[in-house]
């Protein structure tokens, strides 16, 4: 029962810092003006957030935050369907599945998973939102959506390893699956 | 008594002060201020009398500083609440500057188009993934706002609302190749198509297409909306031409415009919720 008790308490810590990281992500992505944008791209933050607690925290954790992360991502982008949602909530659990069963957990795993998962962001993004509803063409997705992906992919990198070192710091749990 | 009266040492001593007081007397009465004595144990005591006395001024400093540190504490606090006070002053300030500007510029834009029916807004967040620089804004249907109302700030148009919620909006830009704008050259009265292009988002520019290709545009020509399709009303500055070319089919022209609204810099913008001629796309209202 104590046991239990102290269980929950530590995953009320680590749902804490995630959430805190998240909102703090999605200010910053989200920011208007030309926060964190190169050559006309800018990270997509919430993405590699995506990536790395799917990895870190495993498929439920992974599932879940994606969940939440793509309402927050849904709101700001028009047409809002529930893309974000669907596609993050997918790539939280994909990540950690390919962590438990695919890859060695580690650097390695965060660069394969970083730059795929941004690939994919892209490339679905681009597919609904630019060749689908806005006219846009493939010179859009070579010149803004490839680079934007590159971006992601070493954001997503850097925050896949601080969200190891954030669970490293806080008490340990285990992952639920 | 007696014995110590007599002794060596009372006679030595005796000796010394006699010395001593017929020195003085004598420099004295000489005119000169210092006896030697005295001259060589000042020489001797100057250095010792300096440190101490720096000593002693530290230590009465602290003491005094310690004595006062409630006072100077009190103080310092009330400064930082003073500056504190200041900051958030200044930065109302800035903004009573920004809005007294924005609002200066609809003003005018109120008393050229008494027809116009405004909602101020302000920028709350930007879609990361879109380059061509789509946002969302704090009003919406509850406000008075539509979608496919336009969007612009006092130096032009901006695009349109695209989605809507209650209390927010997500609106498209002229950038986006999903816009297409009745517009006309304001010096010549020319009319095209003004549209988002995927090859000119990276500069920060739009086309305008359809120009007949004997029509005298030329860098540096205004265009305005013209009004046609009651989606945006007519005269509303989109940009300035900078470039001139002929189209991919080779039949008409094609003018490159930089929209006048700085795109990327947006905070705050209006929503033109009615006008005169409003028609709109069919599907709000």
């Amino acid at each position: 029962m104590k046991n239990e008790r102290l269980t929950r308490a530590m995953w009320v810590w680590h749902a804490l810092a995630l959430g805190a990281l998240l909102l703090l992500a999605f200010l910053v992505q989200s920011a208007p003006g030309t926060l964190l944008q190169i050559g006309g791209v800018r990270p997509v933050l919430l993405t590699g957030l995506c990536i790395a607690v799917g990895a870190v925290y495993g498929p439920f954790c992974g599932g879940v935050f994606g969940l939440v992360a793509g309402l927050l991502a849904d709101s700001v982008t028009a047409p809002s369907l529930a893309f974000h949602a669907v596609f993050y909530a997918a790539l939280g659990i994909a990540c950690a599945l390919a962590v438990q069963h695919l890859l060695v957990p580690g650097f390695f795993a965060f660069l394969v998973l970083s730059v795929l998962g941004s690939l994919l962001y892209a490339t679905g993004y681009f597919l609904l939102y630019k060749l689908a509803m806005r006219g846009g063409g493939w010179y859009y997705y070579l010149h803004f959506s490839l680079p934007g992906a590159g971006y992601t992919a070493a954001a997503s990198l850097l925050i896949c390893l601080l969200i190891r070192l954030l669970r490293r710091l806080l008490p340990a749990v285990e992952s639920r699956t | 008594m007696i014995r110590f009266f007599t002794s060596r040492g009372f006679r030595v001593l005796l000796a010394v002060v006699c010395v001593l007081a017929v020195v003085s007397g004598g420099f004295a009465l000489a005119g000169r201020a210092l006896s030697p004595q005295s001259d060589l144990l000042g020489a001797i005591l100057s250095p010792l009398q300096k440190l101490g006395g720096a000593v002693t001024g530290q230590m009465e400093r602290f003491f005094t500083a310690v004595g006062r540190l409630e006072t100077l504490e009190e103080e310092n606090n009330a400064l930082r609440e003073e500056l504190r006070t200041y900051r958030e002053q200044l930065v109302e300030y800035d903004r009573y500057q920004r809005e007294n500007a924005f609002y200066k510029d609809f003003l005018e834009m109120k008393e050229q188009h008494a027809d116009y029916a405004f909602q101020p807004a302000t920028v709350t967040a930007r879609d990361a993934a879109d380059a061509c620089g789509s946002f969302t804004i704090d009003a919406g249907r509850l406000d008075g706002v539509a979608l496919h109302d336009p969007v612009i700030t006092g130096d032009g148009l901006v695009g349109y609302v695209a989605d809507l919620g209650n209390t927010m909006a997500t609106v498209v830009t002229v950038l986006d190749p999903k816009i297409g704008v009745g517009a006309v050259v304001s010096r010549t009265r020319e009319a095209g198509v003004v549209r988002g292009d995927q090859t000119l988002v990276e500069q920060g520019v739009c086309s305008l297409s359809y120009l007949q290709s004997a029509a005298a545009v030329s860098i540096g020509d205004t265009v305005i909306t013209s009004g046609a399709g009651g989606v945006f009303p007519k005269g509303l500055i989109i940009g300035t031409v900078t470039e001139v070319r002929k189209d991919a089919s080779n039949v008409s022209l094609q003018a490159v415009v930089k929209p006048t609204a700085d795109l990327q810099a947006l905070t705050q913008v209006m929503v033109i919720t009615d006008f005169e001629g409003q028609g709109g796309l069919g599907d709000e209202k």
